[in-house]
């Protein structure tokens, strides 16, 4: 009984202790001059098309804000993964949005209904004094 | 050539048609891939081979000679210099790498295994402690939760809202992707979209004028997004549907998160690289201000919407 006791003393003294090691615990933080916020998800469209859709918001108006690369991935099972499809700026100009804070759009691929699909996409935004970037995941969905 | 290998080249061809900066940042972004996941690594050795081939038919020097590499790997990682053996618990010396002796490799004589267990040992309490400090700072940034279904959540470096509740159906779908659309003011863009929601301040601090109101209609959702200038800022006001419960992540430096409760809603407010910024849900909109404006400027603001 002691002992149980003793125990739950100490696991009570480490859960207190835990909040103040974790805000000693020093980081070096993400935080940007460029982008502001961003997501990117699949949009399941039927008989097998998905579009990656996604919005990138920048601190202020930049010259080019939106993706500059998407890499789409397909799996049969959910597992294995296997790229079907590469975006990029270059390539479709509409991926950039050019001097405003925003970009929202999507680029669209004709799938297999029954697969499933993931896409990392490199948000970005930048202008004449730099830019910044990000790779996002979005959520695996089901064609 | 075999089926196999036809069916590999047929389906990695667009590989090939790729540039070498796009194949090196499909490497990059595998490397980010999430833990759980696999990749796909028939597809990551042929772009590896594609990026080889090309240097090697047309050597851009980016990529150093292989002895050279090697010499570099012995002197950097080599555990000592003296003693021969390598940072790694399999007792493999590197006499025993060079000169290809397998036999070798299994001989305990050849292993120093003590002070690989003493090293394994501090690195597992190491990682005992690491966990302990990572589920800490889950506890510490463990945040609130709003009226409207969504947990708001962050650390040092981002801030999201994630979805408690089934998605909202959305108010108005796009018929044109991608379309961009120039307003007056941003109530007048709110009530094209019949927004009928308290999302916009009425007051914006003294000095900024409008400049611009758009909204782009995308596949899943509408954005809508106003910027105001003064002399020499600039202060954004952005109002984004949340398509199927997909919120977004928002970039924060290491400034505390509070938080300015008004309308019944919880408003967070944080800084960005010297810009404030105010973020909140409402309804199925997710909503931010962004500026080089005080706090006190912030929650004025905030109240304006409802009417404060």
């Amino acid at each position: 009984m002691k002992k149980t006791t003793r125990y739950l003393t100490l696991l009570l003294v480490l859960a207190l202790m835990l909040p103040t090691a974790a805000m000693a615990t020093e980081y070096k933080p993400m935080s940007s001059a460029y982008l502001s916020s961003y997501n990117a998800y699949i949009q399941p469209g039927g008989n097998g098309k998905v579009s990656v859709c996604y919005s990138v918001n920048s601190a202020t108006t930049m010259t080019d804000v939106g993706a500059t690369t998407i890499l789409l991935q397909e799996s049969a099972d959910g597992k294995v993964w296997t790229a079907v499809a590469s975006y990029s700026s270059s390539v479709y100009p509409h991926m950039l949005a050019h001097n405003t804070p925003m970009c929202n759009t999507d680029v669209s691929y004709s799938g297999v209904s029954g697969r499933y699909y993931k896409a990392s996409v490199t948000v970005y935004a930048g202008n004449s004094t730099g830019s910044d970037s990000r790779v996002i995941w979005t959520t695996i969905e089901k064609a | 050539m075999s089926d196999l290998g036809k069916n590999k080249n047929d389906r990695f061809a667009m590989f090939d048609r790729m540039s070498t900066v796009e194949l090196e940042e499909i490497l990059r972004q595998d490397s980010e891939i999430p833990s759980g996941e696999e990749s796909d690594i028939d597809a990551i050795l042929y772009i590896m081979e594609v990026i080889a081939r090309r240097e090697k038919e047309n050597p851009t020097g980016r990529f150093c000679d292989v002895h050279t590499a090697w010499e570099s790997f012995k002197r950097d990682y080599s555990f000592s210099a003296d003693d021969g053996y390598s940072i790694y618990d399999d007792g493999i010396t590197l006499d025993v790498i060079e000169n290809k002796n397998a036999a070798s490799v299994k001989d305990p004589t050849h292993v120093r295994r003590t002070r690989f267990r003493s090293f394994g040992r501090i690195a597992s309490i190491a990682a005992v402690i690491v966990l302990v400090i990572a589920l800490g700072t889950a506890t510490a940034y463990a945040a609130g939760f709003d009226l409207w279904g969504f947990i708001a959540e962050w650390t040092r470096e981002t801030f999201s809202f994630t979805s408690s509740a089934e998605p909202l159906p959305q108010v108005n779908q796009s018929s044109e992707n991608g379309e961009r659309k120039s307003f007056s003011s941003l109530e007048e863009a709110v009530s094209y979209y019949d927004i009928s929601e308290p999302l916009v301040p009425a007051w914006i601090p003294k000095g900024y004028s409008l400049i611009s109101v758009e909204a782009a209609e995308g596949l899943g959702n509408n954005n809508l997004i106003a910027s105001y200038r003064s002399e020499s800022e600039e202060l954004i006001i952005s109002i984004a549907e949340i398509p199927n419960g997909h919120t977004s992540v928002h970039e924060k430096d290491g400034g505390k998160v509070t938080v300015h409760k008004a309308g019944n809603t919880e408003h967070y407010i944080m800084t960005n690289e010297g810009r404030l910024k105010v973020v909140w849900t409402r309804s199925n909109f997710e909503c931010a201000i962004n500026g080089k404006i005080s706090i006190e400027e912030a929650q004025k603001m905030i109240d304006s919407i409802y009417g404060g």
